[in-house]
């Protein structure tokens, strides 16, 4: 099946982080939506349809926020949508946006997405919302939060396949690396291993900077078919692939419960969507969901980006570092950038978009072009994986 | 003035909501009275025998043919992650080991918390039990205990 074109022609993000100025998200998606727009180099006029990514009205107080948004933004008259999907409700906006595209519904759409996690609700509250997301009547309410069923995940892997501590620590220690050189990272100060495996222990084996940031922050892409795209001198970033997968929602009523089956299933699809028959040949850059540094690891392996049991290894022989074959998580992941649900997937692509492009950060920029880049996300423990595999053009 | 830049007086409002829930429990009731009174009620596929504690009210594979059936409430610990646990809107917490738990005669795992027993390693043997402090949802009245292994 050929899959009609579509291009992310533009795109903006709004610094992740804790917003102590009291903005709140009806400013900062203005502030992404029109500055998306211009760096498109197209009008607000032009854009057909807004597809909004947000995971929680409880954080933000704002229930059907889709509506608000786009007359926020002065584009009330189109039709617009929200979509929520956990952690990757910025991934799969993402998604809903380019079917409309492949549909002929659309020529430019302006996906955004936003989380209002960090500055809004004490962080205990929200962790408890987050908790909910889960099986809210068997393990929500039971005080099951995110970093219990992570860990419970991670502690497996370690057990069948050898993970140790100090691994996982060598994740949190790239991606903080990576972020400090990031303007737009909640987490700009890097961190040492001998620091990761000191700080205080939150569910074993994960310590506190193990653990990904909870962020307020917004993003935006513009979408586009590809006779519709503006000429401009930049490579073009075609979606080669957009795929998705569901697992069953507790994990003990998965057969392994340390492995995120859902993700190998949406990568499997993505990469043939793309033709891709060698991922770790063929993709040349990726930012992964790190809810938790092991998650990066348990990613890297179901994405086929690593034998599984061998990311860490991998990682250790520099394979995932800024100067490595197949850097991972160059704007710092979750871990250093920060985890904004709503804004996450949409942030990813638009850095994969600037990377492919040459013009990310210049300290993190690639030296060398890259064909392919691949975007991954999810919600719950890797419940529901949305994988994208960007590509560069011309 | 910039619209986009706030100006140094920006005002936060202080909101504290209470809001009361009367939370249904849906086809899953019996489970979780059964929890109350320290029984563990799963259900079973007729067609596969395949056994979920916690239940599902669906088989994957066979469709929406559960039917209940009570196991002994004994089981043994897969894996463990020493934590920290607030029960929530009861104001109950304290550190405490999280498993996830092969009960006897299940398919499936569940993720419970063991009392007393900071040391419980995977293959320790436990028991259900019922928690007699506060509890605003019935899920909060299951513990587990350990009853033998490591």
């Amino acid at each position: 099946m050929t899959r009609p074109a579509v291009y992310v022609i533009g795109d903006a993000v709004r610094p992740f982080g804790r917003a102590k100025d009291g903005s709140t998200p009806r400013d900062w998606i203005r502030q992404v939506a029109h500055a998306a727009i211009e760096d498109a180099g197209i009008a607000a006029v032009d854009i057909d349809s807004i597809v909004l990514g947000s995971e929680s009205d409880h954080l933000t107080l704002q229930l059907s926020p889709a509506a608000l948004m786009c007359d926020e933004i002065g584009l009330a008259g189109r039709p617009v949508m929200r979509v929520e999907m956990g952690g990757a409700s910025g991934a799969a906006a993402v998604d809903a946006g380019a079917a409309q595209i492949m549909a002929g519904m659309a020529r430019f759409v302006l996906v955004i997405g936003f989380e209002h996690a960090a500055s809004h609700l004490a962080p205990d509250d929200v962790r408890l919302l987050y908790g909910l997301s889960f099986d809210a009547d068997i393990e929500g309410l039971a005080g099951v939060q995110a970093v219990h069923l992570y860990a419970l995940s991670i502690a497996e892997h370690c057990r069948q396949l050898g993970t140790t501590e100090r691994d996982l620590a060598a994740v949190a220690v790239k991606n903080r690396g990576n972020a400090a050189l990031n303007p737009l990272a909640h987490r700009r100060v890097p961190v040492s291993l001998d620091e990761v495996l000191a700080s205080p222990s939150v569910s074993t084996p994960y310590k506190v900077l193990d653990c990904s940031a909870l962020s307020d922050g917004a993003a935006a892409i513009v979408l586009a078919a590809k006779d519709a795209a503006p000429r401009r001198p930049r490579r073009g970033v075609r979606i080669a692939a957009a795929a998705s997968a569901s697992d069953a929602v507790r994990l003990g009523d998965r057969r392994a419960w340390h492995r995120f089956e859902a993700k190998r299933r949406a990568a499997a699809a993505a990469y043939r969507q793309a033709d891709i028959a060698d991922p770790v040949a063929a993709i040349g850059m990726a930012e992964v969901y790190d809810a938790f540094s092991g998650a990066e690891l348990q990613s890297l392996e179901m994405l086929g980006l690593a034998p599984e049991g061998r990311a860490a290894w991998l990682l250790s022989d520099g394979m995932f570092e800024r100067d490595g074959r197949l850097p991972v998580n160059l704007s710092g992941g979750l871990i250093g950038q920060g985890g904004a649900p709503g804004a996450t997937g949409i942030a990813q692509i638009a850095g994969l978009t600037r990377m492919l492009q040459g013009r990310y950060w210049p300290e993190l920029q690639p030296q060398r072009t890259t064909r392919y880049a691949l975007a991954d996300a999810h919600s719950g423990v890797g419940t529901v994986s949305v994988v994208h595999v960007l590509e560069g053009t011309g | 003035m910039n619209p986009d830049e706030p100006s140094a007086d920006i005002v936060r409002a202080g909101l504290t909501f209470s809001w009361r829930y009367s939370h249904g429990l849906g086809a899953l009731a019996p489970f979780f009275a059964a929890l109350t009174q320290g029984r563990a009620l799963a259900t079973q596929c007729p067609s596969c025998r395949t056994t979920w504690f916690p239940p599902r009210m669906t088989c994957p594979d066979h469709g929406p043919l559960a039917q209940w059936r009570e196991l002994a409430g004994v089981g043994t610990v897969m894996t463990v992650t020493r934590t920290t646990l607030s029960l929530p809107l009861t104001g109950r917490g304290a550190a405490a080991v999280m498993a996830l738990i092969a009960m006897d005669g299940a398919s499936n795992l569940v993720v419970g918390r063991i009392a007393g027993a900071m040391d419980a390693e995977p293959g320790a043997r436990v028991r259900l039990a019922v928690d007699a402090g506060a509890t605003v949802h019935p899920i909060q009245s299951m513990v587990f205990e350990i009853v033998g292994g490591r």
